[in-house]
């Protein structure tokens, strides 16, 4: 077992616990668990966004991607870096000024039913489930990464790796709420942030500068150094999609609601997009200078480069921290998954469905309890990591942004955007999503291998979520155009919306 | 033999994101700017004119 690490990780934990302990006695109202009271302020706004949207992607599977494909990796972070921007640029202020306009709205089924004045409680219901079913597996895909992490850190067992984790994050999170999200999630950005600046800089440096490493990766094939090496029109479409996803990502749009004022949202904006991009490209070099320094002994797993590099090149104590900022990418986007699903659980459907006049008292009590008992949830299917559920995960990215995207951006920018319209667009993007990646899914072939894209009922390879957005808004125009209009007092709030100064 | 990045591959290193971080930051400059305008009608109090005022006198 490594003692240094193990050291590191204990100091980390008892960190977070402390930042969770501080974050309840900030705590004083239900207001405050869920949404801090709107009181955030740019900077710990702008990089524990960044923290909480990044998961394990950012130092496995996109080091991983370079490290196997070369510069070639680099459209899917692009498009990433582009849709967050986006997201910021259109959506945050405008989310920010809505959502308090709309009769103080809390979350975003809270929002859409408001917006919409939906009586019959369909959009709080759709969102609401959609928002527990997928994150819940989110949840568990993030715990059964960060358990495996723990497993091959210290060697001790996947479940004692995956209770201990799951205890920790349960912990900090039931206790202090959003506060205790938001602030972990600053911490341990800054953590992210340091690792994807140090590795690569020190990785390069050894390889003997820039240069250097450029020619060896190229020395190892020359199609790591071009951009279009292996790729395809749509390939390319598909990976500059996934930015797409950005536009509904409940626990990305809860964010700007907690902004103290929509004037911070532009503050928070420039914060973000630094520490996003800095983190993108740190990941992008340490895959690609991994080509690099492992070319005579390539790696059996591209996805183990970040650990690989952070325990050849650094003494242990820094190993310690690096192997920290691992875990930190992915506990600060498990806590958040967590904290909406709960709000989904206690305000969105408790609340809004069963008990109107509850106490504050009584809604902190239930959103605890929902914690508590969705991370259970998530922890039973984590215990089998082979589980074929957890391939759901997979729709969670893509079934966002095509249910809750054109939704919100109608919602927010289109006049004319009706109650029927977002409802029929939530469903039409939630069904594509699914119908087109199993319909794009080649078959197995008798000898259990699968047959080539071509024998696939879409005999081509594009990214369900793109498909799925341009469906979900045509649905959302057709309906909202065809169907009663909008009533007076929604038009007239949407009015009130574009000159408002919150 | 030295190799080096293709040109569309080094556009695609240098050109988008660093653009992004160029874009977000004039936009601060810009909503600066604009708070400050916003607060010069305040010298009124201390009895000096604003230029547009200046020039509508």
């Amino acid at each position: 077992m490594d003692y240094i690490s193990l050291t590191v990780f204990i100091l980390y934990f008892v960190a977070l616990l402390l930042i969770g302990y501080m974050a309840y006695r900030r705590t004083k109202d239900f207001s405050d668990y869920i949404l801090g009271g709107r009181e955030l302020g740019p900077v710990i706004g702008g990089i524990s966004t960044g923290a909480s949207d990044m998961s394990g992607y950012l130092l496995l599977g996109l080091p991983g991607a370079l490290y196997a494909g070369g510069i070639s990796g680099i459209w899917l972070p692009v498009g990433l870096a582009i849709g967050a921007y986006l997201n910021w640029q259109f959506v945050g202020k405008k989310v920010r000024k809505y959502t308090q306009v709309a009769n103080n709205s809390e979350t975003l089924p809270d929002f859409l039913e408001n917006r919409f004045r939906d009586h019959s409680k369909s959009l709080r219901i759709i969102s609401s489930l959609f928002i527990l079913i997928f994150f819940a597996f989110y949840i568990s895909s993030g715990l059964v990464g960060g358990a495996l992490l723990f497993e091959q850190t210290f060697g001790i067992s996947y479940s004692t790796g995956l209770l201990i984790l799951s205890i920790v994050i349960i912990g900090y999170t039931s206790i202090g709420g959003f506060f205790a999200v938001s602030w972990t999630d600053f911490f341990q950005g800054i953590i992210m942030f340091l690792a994807c600046v140090i590795v690569p800089i020190v990785t390069i440096t050894n390889l003997g500068g820039w240069n250097e490493t450029v020619s060896k990766a190229g020395n190892v094939s020359l199609s790591n150094l071009d951009v279009f090496s292996g790729t395809t029109t749509l390939g390319i479409i598909s990976l500059l999609g996934w930015g797409l996803g950005y536009f509904g990502q409940p626990h990305v749009i809860s964010r700007f609601m907690s902004m103290k004022s929509s004037k911070d949202i532009t503050i928070a904006r420039s914060v973000y997009t630094i520490w996003n991009v800095v983190a993108l490209f740190g990941a992008i070099f340490i895959g690609f200078a991994g080509i690099a320094f492992f070319a005579d002994k390539p790696l059996s797993n591209p996805e183990t480069v970040f650990i690989e590099l952070s325990q050849i090149l650094f003494n242990p104590w820094i190993t310690g921290f690096l192997l920290v900022a691992l875990l930190a990418a992915v506990m600060s986007t498990i806590s958040s998954q967590l904290l909406i699903s709960a709000t989904a659980l206690s305000e969105d459907l408790y609340k809004g469905l069963f008990r109107k006049n509850a106490s504050q008292k009584e809604l902190l009590w239930v959103i605890r309890i929902g914690v508590i008992v969705i991370s259970l949830f998530a922890v039973i299917i984590a215990f089998n990591p082979q589980s074929s559920i957890l391939t759901l995960v997979g729709y969670a990215w893509a079934g966002f942004g095509a249910v809750f995207g054109p939704a919100i951006l109608a919602a927010l920018f289109w006049k004319g955007t009706t109650k029927n319209g977002v409802l029929a667009g939530m469903i039409v993007g939630g069904v594509t999503v699914i119908v087109w990646s199993l319909l794009s899914t080649p078959p197995v072939g008798a000898d259990g291998v699968k047959l080539a894209q071509s024998e696939a009922v879409i005999p081509f390879y594009l990214y369900e979520l793109v498909p799925g957005f341009i469906f979900s808004t045509v649905a959302v125009y057709i309906f909202s155009k065809f169907g009663p209009s909008p009533s007076k007092d929604m038009v007239e709030e949407f009015d009130l919306v574009k000159v408002s100064n919150i | 033999m030295e190799h080096t990045f293709t040109l569309a591959s080094l556009f695609m290193i240098f050109v988008p994101m660093p653009l992004l971080i160029i874009f977000s930051l004039i936009s601060v400059f810009n909503q600066m700017q604009r708070d400050k305008n916003e607060e010069r009608p305040l010298l009124k109090v201390s009895g000096e004119k604003t230029s547009f005022e200046s020039r509508n006198l």
